[in-house]
């Protein structure tokens, strides 16, 4: 009786698995539609990005009468999911989203078709901005994909906390945050990703472009290990070691934003599309703001709108170096048709869509990034007094991403190896960034 | 029931059963299934890793490079630093679920009430997803919001400040949350071990006026020391296979402070596309495996004798 | 007399008390979960923390339960989980009554080779099996395929540790009873299943049990072998953290609707599971 019961369970439960997994899930896809991957999520729309994806392919489908199909996924799985697919040669999208940062990666592992002769010849090329084009080209001048918007990043501050702005080098800043210490033992002048692979990109890569330093040479080698890295070493252990950063700021995901949101920390490493995900936020006077849903624009800007307007929050270049420039990496989101894709036609038909002034305005506010259109750019919604500020930062400020071959490794060298310089201050600086330097050359062998 | 007398009754049916002519062939169709499932998605794929590490990938063509990438994986710090992590994460997390596992059991075992209550309870965890239970250990020892580290922060100061975002700080809640899991485990396994020791022998110990510790280790574990054995060898490559907790905890960080050899063969293999250098690590850690296996082997194969 | 009650007295209480703060640690980080998740966004994370949610809020379970989790990623793992467990349960009953009953030449190293199976990392194999996967064409991100597939991945990874359970269980069963069934005219497939599976039965499902488990909470190969709409409840997980936010009470909603299942099933099952680990599982 018991044994009866259980298989019967077991087959109801199969059964019915099976029945939800066959009807349950959208039209298979047919030899006519588009396969595309993407980090939105447009079955299961969570914020602004995936909510505008979901729009998009719905309007497509309508004015085209094409179906595309979007396969989700991860934003830190999407780089080395699409590579490995293209080695082994397996379910390749036709079109697919990609961070221009790994450019080299690609190129150096052949995963991205070369697309330069079909760029050069459509309509939209006179109208790409320079910096979002030349995130997408090579070294020896091949655009393997193409930029939808960039992003660079800069600092949002409480003016709570600095009411005459945030000191523009890393001297004066230690020194301001000294006087904050002392006035406030529990808050933080300052939070922000400095952890992992992507602090890199946001933080110390710019840093040490500011103390003129660089971190890869032309042919890609590591080159970090510098008077300029140093310096900034230097500068970021005292931060930390006086308590002057939050010690979110060394965790993993998204736990350093927290101490900012919550009027806890003065200034914030921020992309341009951080307002996206800003909210709601409260100042250090206890000042809470929190958007509202207006429109089709994004709805949760007007945490970060509200209180910009209300002059609470403002924008700054990173701090450079004492005498120094700011800088900031330039990040561009692009399409990219794979190697072995096999509806290239079609891919092409969506990216020439995806380039128009309309859709290119849409997507770029979504994301919360500045349009690779020049035209976009001019339109309303990239007029108001952030994006203004922001496209200033952009133009003074933006440099291009380090030539690593090897992309990811090698800015997770940089960053493990500043960040046990951090954590434990009796290694030795310049013998850390050596060893880290030299193990990155010597696996290009 | 002792495991001798197990084995001599199989050995009997063996001479029953292989009489009849007719099922000669029976053994093999009863294997058959598993062996054609294990060689296909088990063997084939450890073969082809074993090629792949000889591999190298440039611009989308498999080259051949023979040894290179054990050779140059020998020479790369971070390596040998993941090798000596996966030492100390390892080492710490048998002797904390192996020791912890048989103090409860022992406890267990003296059956007062509520027992199988707690049995339950501290099973719990183990029915809990690697990457669920590690995001819960991480909030929890969040520098400045987590609950825990609040808690160390008042009651338990020296303990440290901020757990989390130390290299010992963050190894240390990384075992944490592993010996939560595998608690669960060792308890049962010791647990079973402990009620094959007849209880005249443990009361026959305590009538001579042995203490209780001199009555554990001279009396009981001798008893249960075969399933110990079978503990640790399981704890260990439990321990050296494992990536779950360290991905959705630390991501092997701060710095690397807690990358084992098994994450270093995710992050650099996956994640940074190195398949290569990738199948050479994996390669490295099979044999680690096949050591302790065959270490294991041999202990089951003396206790048959 | 007076002295051995007393400790008597004092082992009672000594034992609850650590068997107690044992469990109290089992149970803390899953109920903080719990909690968190009846939070809103900006309740989770406070300085100084709290336990408790100020008011109870169900925002997160809102979003769960109207988003691809329930639509599919519950099922999938369901799908997978039931069809490994049930393969490998049934493969591994009839190789371990082979494994048990009969000796042929090379059948102990046979087995031994197979138990050695058990000690390849799961990771080693994660790229080989991509590019298996990705000839086979079953990397589509919708339907069926994918998740027959790994269901495979998991029944071949199960297999060994299964076998082994199973075999002791099968080890412990007198033979007497399958002779007489012999006797009576039955094949020695008919005694297997007529007589040695229902004795065994509390083994299989603690093998049964086992696997679900393991198959229901496993990670990695998901992530790399499944895309869209055909992944499991791990790493769907990902639906609520974006590469810019993370929305904890959602999250921690999801982290909680993923271990209900398992955690029924375990409780369910807890008696038999654990009077068949207790009596024979695991001595080699």
């Amino acid at each position: 009786m018991k044994a009866r019961k259980i298989a019967f369970l077991v087959c109801f439960a199969l059964i019915g698995a099976l029945v939800f997994n066959a009807f349950g899930s959208p039209a298979a896809a047919q030899g006519g539609t588009l396969q595309i991957w993407t980090k939105f999520n447009d079955q299961n729309p969570q914020n602004t990005q995936d909510r505008w994806l979901a729009d998009t392919l719905a309007r497509y489908r309508a004015e085209k009468g094409v179906e595309v199909v979007n396969t989700f996924q991860p934003f830190d799985q999407i780089n080395a999911k699409l590579n490995v697919a293209v080695q082994a040669r397996g379910e390749v999208p036709d079109l697919s989203y990609v961070d221009s940062q790994q450019l080299g990666f690609f190129d150096q592992n052949g995963v991205l078709m070369d697309l330069t002769d079909w760029v050069k010849s459509r309509p939209w090329f006179d109208d790409l901005d320079e910096g979002a084009l030349a995130a997408c080209t090579t070294p020896d001048g091949k655009i393997l994909c193409v930029p939808s918007h960039s992003a660079v990043h800069f600092l949002y501050y409480w003016t709570d906390v600095y009411p005459d702005g945030v000191p523009a080098t890393t001297d004066a800043f230690l020194a301001k945050a000294a006087e904050l210490k002392a006035a406030k033992p529990n808050a933080f002048a300052f939070t922000g990703k400095l952890a992992e692979k992507v602090s890199v990109e946001r933080f110390y890569y710019n840093l040490i472009a500011s103390y003129g330093g660089q971190i890869a040479d032309e042919e890609g080698r590591a080159v970090w290990a510098n008077e300029a890295t140093m310096k900034v070493v230097e500068f970021v252990r005292e931060l930390f070691a006086k308590g002057y950063a939050a010690q979110e700021s060394l965790a993993p995901a998204f736990d350093n934003e927290q101490p900012f949101m919550r009027g806890e920390a003065g200034a914030f490493v921020a992309g341009s599309y951080s307002y996206v995900y800003l909210t709601p936020i409260t100042a250090p006077d206890g000042t809470k703001f929190e958007g509202e849903i207006t429109g089709a624009f994004d709805p949760e800007a007007l945490s970060v709108g509200a209180a910009l307007k209300a002059g609470k929050l403002g924008i700054a270049p990173q701090f450079a170096a004492p005498g120094g420039k700011p800088a900031s990496l330039i990040l561009a989101s692009a399409w990219a048709i794979p190697m072995g894709a096999k509806n290239v036609e079609a891919a092409k038909a969506f990216i020439d869509f995806q380039m128009t002034t309309a859709e290119n305005i849409a997507y770029s506010a979504a994301y919360g990034a500045f349009p690779a259109l020049k035209s976009a750019g001019e339109a309303d919604a990239f007029k108001t007094p952030y994006w203004t500020e922001v496209a200033k930062i952009q133009r003074e400020y933006a440099i291009p991403s380090p030539t690593f071959a090897d992309y990811d490794k090698g800015i997770t060298l940089l960053a493990d190896a500043i960040v046990r310089l951090i954590t434990n201050p009796s290694l030795d600086i310049m013998a850390t960034l050596q060893a880290a330097q030299d193990e990155y050359n010597a696996g290009l062998e | 029931m002792s495991n001798l007398t197990l084995s001599a009754r199989a050995e009997a049916v063996q001479h029953s059963f292989s009489g009849g002519r007719k099922y000669r062939w029976l053994p093999l169709w009863l294997l058959l299934p598993s062996i054609l499932v294990l060689l296909a998605l088990q063997v084939y794929p450890t073969l082809y890793s074993i090629y792949l590490s000889t591999t190298r990938v440039r611009r989308g063509e498999f080259m051949y490079v023979g040894l290179a990438n054990f050779e140059r994986l020998l020479r790369t710090p971070s390596f040998i630093e993941s090798l000596r992590t996966s030492l100390v994460y390892s080492t710490t997390y048998i002797i904390l679920t192996v020791s912890l596992g048989l103090m409860l059991a022992l406890l267990l075992n003296r059956r007062f009430k509520f027992t199988g209550f707690y049995l339950v309870i501290i099973f719990i965890p183990w029915v809990i997803s690697e990457v669920v239970a590690g995001t819960m250990w991480r909030w929890l020892f969040q520098p400045t919001y987590g609950l825990l580290q609040s808690w160390i922060n008042l009651y338990a100061p020296f303990l440290g400040e901020r757990l989390y975002t130390t290299s010992g700080g963050a190894l240390a809640i990384v075992i944490a949350a592993a010996v939560w899991r595998g608690l669960a485990f060792t308890t049962l396994l010791s647990l079973g071990a402990l009620q094959t020791v007849p209880q005249e022998i443990i009361e026959s110990a305590s009538l001579d006026g042995a203490s209780r510790f001199q009555r554990f280790f001279s009396v009981i574990l001798p008893q249960i020391r075969p399933t110990v054995l079978v503990m640790i060898l399981l704890t260990s490559i439990q321990s050296i296979n494992s990536v779950g907790l360290i991905f959705s905890i630390t991501r092997g960080g701060p710095g690397g402070a807690t990358r084992t050899a098994a994450y270093y063969l995710l992050q650099i293999g996956w994640e940074q596309g190195d398949f290569g250098t990738g199948a050479a690590v994996s390669v490295i850690l099979f044999m680690i495996n096949i050591t302790l296996t065959i270490a294991y082997l041999s202990i089951i194969g003396r206790r048959r004798d | 007399m007076v002295t051995s009650k007393l400790t008597r007295r004092f082992d009672q209480i000594s034992t609850h008390l650590v068997l107690g703060l044992f469990a109290l640690i089992a149970i803390f980080p899953i109920a903080y979960t719990l909690m968190t998740s009846f939070k809103s966004q900006d309740e989770v994370l406070t300085r100084p923390p709290t336990f408790f949610p100020p008011t109870w809020r169900f925002d997160g379970y809102n979003t769960v339960f109207n988003s691809d989790m329930t639509r599919f990623y519950l099922w999938n793992s369901l799908f997978n989980s039931t069809l490994s467990s049930t393969v490998v349960v049934t493969l591994a009953s009839l190789a371990s009554y082979t494994f048990s009953r009969y000796r042929f030449r090379g059948s102990r190293a046979l087995e031994l080779a197979i138990l050695g199976l058990m000690m390849i990392p799961g990771l080693t194999n994660l790229v080989p099996l991509y590019r298996i996967a990705s000839d086979l064409g079953v990397l589509r991100p919708q339907g069926l395929n994918a998740n027959l597939f790994i269901s495979a991945v998991y029944t071949a990874g199960g297999l060994p540790f299964a076998i082994w359970i199973i075999k002791s269980f099968f080890d412990s069963i007198p033979i007497e009873l399958e002779e007489a069934a012999l006797i009576d005219g039955c094949t020695p497939v008919q005694a297997l299943i007529r007589v040695v599976i229902p004795l065994a039965a509390p083994g299989l499902m603690a093998a049964f049990l086992l696997m679900f488990v393991d198959t229901w909470n496993e990670f990695l190969a998901a992530l790399v072998l499944l895309n869209g709409t055909a992944r499991t409840v791990t790493v769907g997980l990902y639906d609520f953290q974006s590469s810019f936010e993370i929305a904890y009470h959602v999250w921690t909603a999801a982290c909680i609707v993923i271990m209900l299942p398992v955690l029924i099933l375990f409780v369910l099952l807890r008696k038999r599971f654990f009077e068949a680990m207790l009596q024979g599982a695991l001595k080699g």
